[in-house]
């Protein structure tokens, strides 16, 4: 008899969001105060597509690396000592934060519905995650090869007509996406105007209710965690150095300090850039319908 | 049509359909260029079940529901008989929809759960959102407290969850509650010693 309380451990160590039981994955998406869970049951996974997700391209990289490092030269060179610590442990924690996020996802099929999982970085430590899905799966199906299956049935897979309710993931993000761009344009102009200041701050306090799920755009998101993290640092020097504590409401005051007026316009920047492209790239594949091989496929 | 054509998979990257060559566990998407690797486990090639009825002969144990249909399992929790159609197989049990209905309005087990609502995470958003608004945190600051103290055991999640988020909605109303009696101590006290006193 199974448990009524499944003893639950990670699919990966960082990862809270996807569980393991004996006999099912746990999958928890995250509402503002709720969350709701997905079960899928080993005996009943009929397929898992592995699949890589969106990497940044070169020029994305050269911005990012760039501007975490004029972000945090400003504070090197302004105040050495306290400066150059702060610094480094800024770096430290964006590149833990980095080298953690999902490069590889996984995407379960059952009869009635599929689930998205992240899996590691690497493609080697996603096949390993993957083999492990697949050996228990294999296992609750009582059987060892799963290329077996292949070789039973070697027809196509793939009905020739589909039924049009397939959505492009990449227009779902859109109007997050145009958030996120509004958010750094008054990042990067924050510096010259208090009212920036302000509405900046207000849509930063939103951004934190804005779900930024695994499939988001990586620029974004590191643009987002950069500017979060500066901010939790001006916060934290600011309450260090206990100056008028009621005026932290205010929010003006916190922009004094000019290196991280400077580190927030040019990680902003960073953050537009990663907008741009992000819209760019979302309407490459906005098509209303494409025939391929010979098989039509509207999406109405 | 197969039974591998009842699942149609599109391109978890764009969306769009993707075109399988006889074989290949590895394919790549027609128009985002993605490479992709299928998995097919026997789940895939299994045909759907069929629930054959039979009618009640003679001295047979008849269905609790049905009446006319024999009885072919038993509920693991009620003991009714059931006929294939009223047996729920659920978590390695033969269940009975009563006995599911319940199990899932008692809440006694995990396992039928949807979902929770994150009682800490509301203790912790009522300790800290007000802040920014300045004077609402000294009635959210009380209310959080008490919220965060009243639900601190309970359960909000059903995989394991750190009691950080209400450790924190404590640490943080208490420090505003203590910062509001300080500030009203020293008003009051200022504005006493402030006022001469009048002699008669």
């Amino acid at each position: 008899m199974i448990p009524e309380h499944p003893a639950y451990r990670p699919l990966k160590s960082m990862d809270r969001k996807t569980w393991l039981a004996d006999d099912h994955i746990l999958k928890i998406t995250n509402g503002l105060l709720r969350e709701d869970y997905t079960r899928l049951y080993w005996v009943d996974i009929r397929a898992a597509l592995l699949y890589s997700l969106d990497r940044p391209d070169t020029l994305l990289v050269v911005a990012e690396v760039s501007g975490v490092a004029l972000a945090v030269s400003g504070a090197t060179l302004i105040s050495p000592p306290w400066g150059v610590l702060a610094a480094l442990v800024f770096v430290a924690i964006y590149a833990a934060w980095r080298f953690i996020q999902p490069g590889w996802a996984a995407q379960i099929y059952t009869k009635v519905t599929s689930v998205k999982l992240p899996l590691a970085s690497s493609l080697a430590s996603s096949r390993r995650l993957l083999s492990e899905l697949t050996l228990r799966v294999s296992r609750a199906q009582e059987r060892v090869l799963s290329n077996d299956a292949l070789a039973l049935s070697p027809g196509p897979l793939v009905i020739s007509t589909v039924s049009g309710s397939k959505k492009d993931p990449a227009q779902s993000k859109r109007v997050p996406v145009i958030f996120y761009g509004c958010l750094f344009a008054f990042g990067a102009v924050s510096g010259f105007n208090a009212f920036t200041v302000f509405l900046y701050c207000l849509l930063f306090v939103v951004t934190f209710f804005i779900r930024r799920d695994f499939e988001f755009p990586f620029s974004i998101r590191s643009a987002t965690v950069l500017n979060q993290m500066l901010a939790v640092s001006r916060i934290v020097i600011w309450l260090a150095s206990w100056r008028r504590p009621f005026l932290l409401l205010v929010g003006s005051r916190l922009t004094i300090r000019t290196e991280f007026v400077v580190a927030s316009m040019i990680l902003s920047l960073y953050g537009l850039l990663s907008v741009v492209v992000a819209v760019r790239r979302s309407g490459q594949y906005d098509l209303r319908s494409s025939t391929i091989l010979g098989l039509d496929t509207p999406s109405a | 049509m197969t039974a591998a054509a009842a699942l149609t998979f599109t391109c978890p990257a764009c969306g769009f359909v993707l075109v399988n060559e006889p074989n290949r566990s590895s394919i790549q998407c027609r128009r985002c260029g993605s490479s992709i690797t299928i998995e097919l486990f026997p789940g895939f090639y299994r045909a759907a079940e069929t629930v054959q009825h039979q009618p009640v002969v003679s001295d047979e144990a008849s269905c609790f529901f049905h009446m006319d249909r024999v009885a072919a399992f038993t509920c693991s929790r009620c003991g009714r008989f059931l006929c294939a159609l009223c047996r729920i197989s659920w978590a390695g049990e033969d269940l009975c929809p009563a006995c599911l209905q319940t199990a899932n309005s008692s809440q006694k087990t995990t396992q039928l759960s949807s979902g929770r609502f994150h009682t800490d995470s509301l203790a912790l958003a009522l300790s800290t959102l007000p802040l920014l608004g300045g004077f609402l945190s000294i009635v959210t600051a009380p209310v959080a407290l008490g919220f965060a103290l009243f639900t601190f055991n309970r359960e909000c999640s059903i995989a394991p969850r750190t009691k950080i988020r209400s450790i924190l909605a404590i640490l943080f109303s208490a420090t505003t509650i203590a910062i509001w009696i300080v500030v009203l101590v020293h008003t009051f006290r200022g504005r006493n010693t402030s006022v001469p006193a009048t002699l008669p």
